[in-house]
């Protein structure tokens, strides 16, 4: 008897969630070095900075962009390559 | 030893004798990689393969060229001024360099020392600790001179 295979394919997709960049708070680097890091690798402007340094200061850590995770990727690694503690956080 | 911004936008950091060499040559032993890259990553729930295979390569080499950098240039000055008294020159170009080797210290003496943020119980502080402690505050005020100054 003959035995006849079927394959079925299905197709999944999903949209891309956005990602977040989480930097947390450290005992040692200086305040205005994390202002200036964030300046330098999103482009941010002073206030913006400094917000969102103020932001890790007070509460520890800090959403500091969001968005694709390649980008996210990307920029962690920068943010890291200055000395940051940085994660990735899949919004809930 | 005296430091102060130059004219060109660099700063100058003029050794006045053998000691204040020894004082900059604890810059890169207290340096020293110490597993900062692996720390550098936060707490995550995602899986960090990727990242461990990829960045973490990238950021050991990156850590360590800096410290060789401020070695290699504190070692060539202290010897062209017979290390007597001379001068050491950060150019504007380096100066990341120079700030990630003085992060990279101070973290590695706050990770070894846990030490305080203000000078308040320095009497009855190790003479080991005390020392890192004063070492970490003269690598935050040559810090906050390059990134107010030059960077």
């Amino acid at each position: 008897m003959a035995t006849e295979t079927l394959t079925e394919t299905r197709e999944s997709v999903s949209l891309d969630v956005p990602w977040n960049i989480i930097v947390h708070d450290d005992p040692v680097n200086l305040m205005d070095y994390v202002t200036w890091v964030l300046r330098k690798v999103f482009n941010y402007d002073h206030g913006r900075a400094h917000r969102l340094m103020m932001e890790v200061h007070t509460a520890k850590r800090s959403v500091v962009w969001t968005g694709e995770r390649e980008k996210a990727e990307l920029y962690a690694s920068q943010l890291q390559g200055f000395q940051l503690t940085t994660s990735l956080e899949k919004p809930a | 030893m005296k430091i102060g911004p130059t004219l060109n936008g660099g700063m100058r950091i003029d050794a006045e004798s053998a000691e204040d060499w020894q004082i900059l040559r604890y810059l890169p032993y207290d340096a020293r990689p110490q597993e900062l890259a692996e720390r550098l990553s936060g707490v995550t729930e995602e899986d960090t393969t990727d990242w461990r295979e990829y960045v973490l390569p990238d950021l050991h080499e990156s850590f360590t060229a800096q410290i060789a950098f401020v070695y290699h240039a504190i070692e060539k000055a202290a010897a062209g001024s017979s290390e007597q008294a001379g001068s050491l020159f950060v150019e504007k170009a380096d100066a990341l360099n120079w700030y990630g080797a003085l992060n990279q210290a101070r973290l590695t003496l706050q990770s070894m020392h846990a030490l305080p943020q203000t000078p308040s119980d320095l009497e009855g502080m190790e003479p080991e600790r005390r020392g890192a402690f004063y070492r970490s505050q003269f690598y935050s005020i040559i810090q906050t001179l390059l990134l107010e100054r030059v960077m």
